[in-house]
């Protein structure tokens, strides 16, 4: 912080012996001169900023949090737009672990030098630090707010808006959590992330399914040798009733790749349920519940389709798996 | 195999959307139907209730309106008294009675030409019996329906499951609850919802059984252990839903179950009944997860003749549409049929209507979450929500509720949903019970053009209430069916009266019926517009 202080030197006539004496002593660690100086510049310039922030920074280091709080605010309030000020507050807010008001500082000061790129990059790292807990804690109202606010100060960062996505998602606010996840691949269209949110919200988001069916799309193009690529694709199709066929195609490219993903075997067992080919659908089922023999669904859909092929035995023995799984799943719960 | 129907329809009016209006006020529903706790609820009873019914008592012409209510008021009777009012005369016919009043039946038990009412409490059940029209009168002991112990009864429905032209009785149950042992609110893992400390259960509460009563002529039998109702035994049952969904002319019942899964009780023509609903399809999500089924309703949807059921469920699940693929086979459907989007309700009362006559029954849902407390989330689920109306376009639904009037938005914590054309215009109202609310009285603004026509059965050799009739009606190219149901949707009764839009036939070309005793009956050639009574013969 000192470093960024010192710069702050720059102009004053007035008060200037005191705070540059307080400034030295703070550098070297005595507290109290440090104090006793920059007390004394505030009083003969009560409206300086960079007076403020660094008795913050002294207040606190006497922890005397109250009075640090208190010269943070004036510091704040005198000069708002001071890009020095800003950083100062920046380095108090984080030192002090206020996250969110030194995200705040971060973000004013990152947008008084737009070419400093770190500047942008330390904003948004503080954002991020802000709302991760909240949303580790699934308190997702709350990291709603910040990252909304994140994304309207620092836009075009796809780290924020995907963290905004899995609020929204959090929240159940389907549309706008879709809405976050697209500009994330607009900003970052090779972050896989994104897309496997979108995978999974496909039902909630009708308005949505032809964006990101043309967004899945140009991802399975770009990526040619991903599984997971071909099966979204296949899912956002399938999604929208559209294709069935061609959702067949991409998911047998995908098992191609990958033969030992579960889901896509699942999906595939859909599909084929939905164009009524219910033998091949049991094959696709069977192949899922033996890769994941522990998905009670997998069990239950290889059920229904022997009974419609008429193997009336193995379906009940895929009931009884069904209805073993889920009451050991409900004894975990 | 599917049977699609392929048919031209002429001269029908072009779709509008809906302009749903609450008249309750202007029809003088104005007393709030108390149940539990407004802000908080300490126990799962006050969640659950309760009911609505439309039956015409007095058989003038008139549906009239009952309410069922939790403690705090007695369970209200409004007479219809025509130009759109209503008059509450409960003291007058004898409903004094206050309790946990749950769901509510109707059905002409004894024969005598006035449709009776059953009401489910948490307590003892009440079987009142219409005396002729001018009273009613708690026959519950007299005919052997009282219970040896205290049980939460919820959905029930009278249904001739021996076709021996008596209504027998069946009465859900959801689970063994006391007030005295009842875990309190986050007492166990149980009692939480998103972190919220809540009402308990069902889960971790102690389940019941079913029960199903066979009228002796006069009197009622409990036959559950003999006619295999009593064997499920680990079901939260709801909403109960009768008809004939495998084709063999015998009543099934369908139950929808809270977090567990839901019954199918296919009658096996020999008094007895075995639950198939797993085998079926119908128990469980296409994915095998059994969801937090509450309302349930049923109807030929696609015109493929056979009915198909659509169940409400809790928030973060999909409702539910089962299509009948033939033969009792069923297929969840949801998000192919366009619906699934809506998993921030809680889902209740439920019903196939056809709002605008096109002869392609709509969808109605009511809902409200089951916690208060859920509106200190500030999430998108609340306590009190709105209503969901899909529109059928043609076998798609088309979920209309933004543009369909304020009656549709009104936020309300709504529990019963029935139907009737209490005036006789051919437009179908709905009646909505809400917590702690006045009730709720839909109905459109200006009605549609498309005509229409109501059938008034009557059983002879069949009940009276012809209860279990399946009627199939043909006009302007579509052939359309349903069937006489009591109960249904969130333990609700609409009007046994069968409405059908007809579009833009001015006639009626052919009403087919088939009685419960066996029976068939057609008749050609009526006048739409109308209400039509047809008795057996």
């Amino acid at each position: 912080m000192l470093p960024a202080l010192l710069l702050l030197l720059a102009a004053s006539t007035s008060f200037e012996d005191s705070f540059r004496a307080g400034l030295t002593a703070l550098q070297r660690g005595d507290l109290a001169a440090a104090r006793s100086n920059l007390e004394a510049a505030s009083k003969l310039a009560p409206r300086d900023g960079r007076v403020w922030v660094a008795l913050s920074q002294t207040y606190w280091r006497l922890h005397k949090d109250t009075e640090a709080e208190e010269a943070a605010g004036k510091a704040a309030s005198c000069a708002p737009e001071d890009p020095a000020v800003l950083q100062g507050l920046t380095i108090y807010y984080s030192e002090t672990h206020q996250a969110l008001k030194a995200a705040q500082a971060a973000a004013k000061y990152s947008a008084k030098v737009p070419e400093n790129g770190e500047a942008r990059e330390r904003a948004t790292e503080l954002y991020f630090g802000a709302a991760k807990p909240l949303l580790d804690q699934q308190k997702f109202a709350e990291a709603a707010v910040i990252l909304e606010e994140s994304v309207a100060r620092l836009p075009k960062s796809a780290q924020l808006e995907l963290a905004l996505g899995v609020a929204c998602y959090g929240l159940r606010r389907f549309d706008d959590a879709a809405d976050a996840f697209l500009r994330t691949i607009e900003i970052a269209p090779e972050t896989e992330q994104p897309y496997t949110f979108l995978g999974k919200i496909l039902d909630q988001i009708p308005s949505r399914l032809p964006q990101v069916a043309e967004r899945f799309a140009a991802y399975e193009s770009a990526h040619p040798a991903s599984a997971t690529a071909y099966l979204l694709h296949a899912k956002a199709l399938d999604a929208q009733s559209l294709s069935p066929e061609m959702a067949l195609r991409l998911i047998e490219k995908s098992i191609a790749m990958n033969g030992g993903d579960a889901s896509a075997h699942f999906e595939m067992g859909t599909v084929l349920d939905r164009l009524q080919r219910f033998a091949d659908a049991a094959a696709e089922f069977e192949r899922a519940a033996a890769l994941a023999p522990s998905d009670a669904a997998a069990h239950y859909r290889l059920a229904r389709d022997y009974d419609r092929i008429g193997k009336h035995e193995a379906a009940q023995a895929e009931r009884d798996k069904h209805a073993q799984l889920v009451k050991a799943q409900e004894a975990i719960r | 195999m599917r049977r699609t129907v392929a048919l031209v329809c002429v001269g029908i009016a072009a779709a509008q959307n809906p302009d749903f209006r609450n008249v309750a006020r202007q029809a003088g529903l104005t007393t709030p139907i108390p149940n539990g706790g407004d802000t908080s609820k300490q126990f799962i009873i006050e969640t659950t209730g309760s009911g609505v019914a439309f039956i015409d008592y007095d058989n003038d012409g008139l549906a009239d309106i009952f309410i069922a209510s939790g403690p705090g008021s007695p369970s209200r009777m409004y007479h219809n008294e025509g130009g759109g009012k209503f008059r509450d005369v409960s003291q007058s016919l004898g409903f004094t009675r206050e309790g946990w009043a749950q769901g509510v039946c109707a059905g002409d038990y004894d024969n005598d030409g006035y449709t009776d009412l059953f009401v489910t409490y948490w307590g003892q059940n009440a079987l009142y019996r219409n005396v002729g029209g001018r009273r009613f009168e708690d026959v519950t002991a007299k005919v052997h329906l009282t219970q040896d112990r205290v049980r939460y009864n919820t959905g029930c429905a009278f249904i001739d499951y021996d076709n021996d032209g008596k209504l027998d009785l069946f009465v859900a149950n959801y689970l063994k609850f006391d007030f005295n042992t009842a875990p309190k609110p986050g007492a166990n893992p149980y009692c939480f919802y998103r972190g919220l400390a809540v009402n308990c259960g069902p889960r971790g509460l102690p389940f019941d059984r079913n029960i199903l009563y066979h009228n002796e002529g006069g009197v009622f039998r409990d036959v559950s252990d003999e006619s295999g109702v009593s064997k499920p035994d680990g079901n939260y049952s709801l909403g109960v839903l009768t008809g004939d969904f495998n084709g063999d002319g015998l009543t099934d019942i369908y139950v929808a179950s809270d977090q567990t899964p839901s019954i199918l009780y296919i009658n096996q023509g020999n008094g007895r009944f075995v639950d198939e609903a797993l085998i079926r399809g119908v128990a469980l999500d296409d994915d095998g997860k059994a969801l937090s089924g509450m309302g349930v309703t049923a109807a030929d949807y696609l015109h493929e003749g056979i009915p198909s059921i659509f169940r409400t469920n809790f928030s973060d699940e999909l409702e539910t549409l089962y299509r009948n693929l033939g033969k009792g086979e069923f297929q969840e459907v949801t998000l192919e049929a366009g619906m699934g989007r809506n998993t921030r309700f809680v889902g209740w009362g439920c019903g196939f209507f056809d709002f605008d006559n096109d002869g392609w029954p709509d969808l109605l849902l009511v809902n409200g979450h089951a916690f208060p407390e859920v509106d200190g989330l500030k999430i998108d689920i609340h306590y009190r929500d709105r209503a969901i109306l899909y529109r059928n376009d043609r076998g798609k639904f088309v979920d209309i509720s933004e543009s369909a009037g304020p009656g549709i938005l009104e936020r309300h914590s709504s529990r019963g949903l029935a139907f009737a054309d209490y005036d006789n215009d051919g437009s179908v109202k709905a009646l909505v019970n809400n917590q702690n609310e006045p009730p709720s009285l839909l109905r459109l603004a200006s009605k549609s053009p498309n005509h229409w026509i109501e059938l008034k059965l009557e059983g002879v050799k069949s009940n009276r209430s012809a209860i279990g009739a399946r009627v199939r009606v043909t006009a302007g190219g579509i052939v359309q069916t349903a069937e006489v149901r009591s109960g249904g949707s969130y333990l609700s009764q609409s009007d046994l009266r069968l409405h059908f839009g007809v579009g833009g036939a001015v006639k009626v070309d052919k009403v087919e019926i088939a009685w419960p005793g066996g029976g068939r009956q057609v008749e050609t050639a009526l006048a739409a517009d109308r209400i039509v009574a047809i008795r057996e013969r």
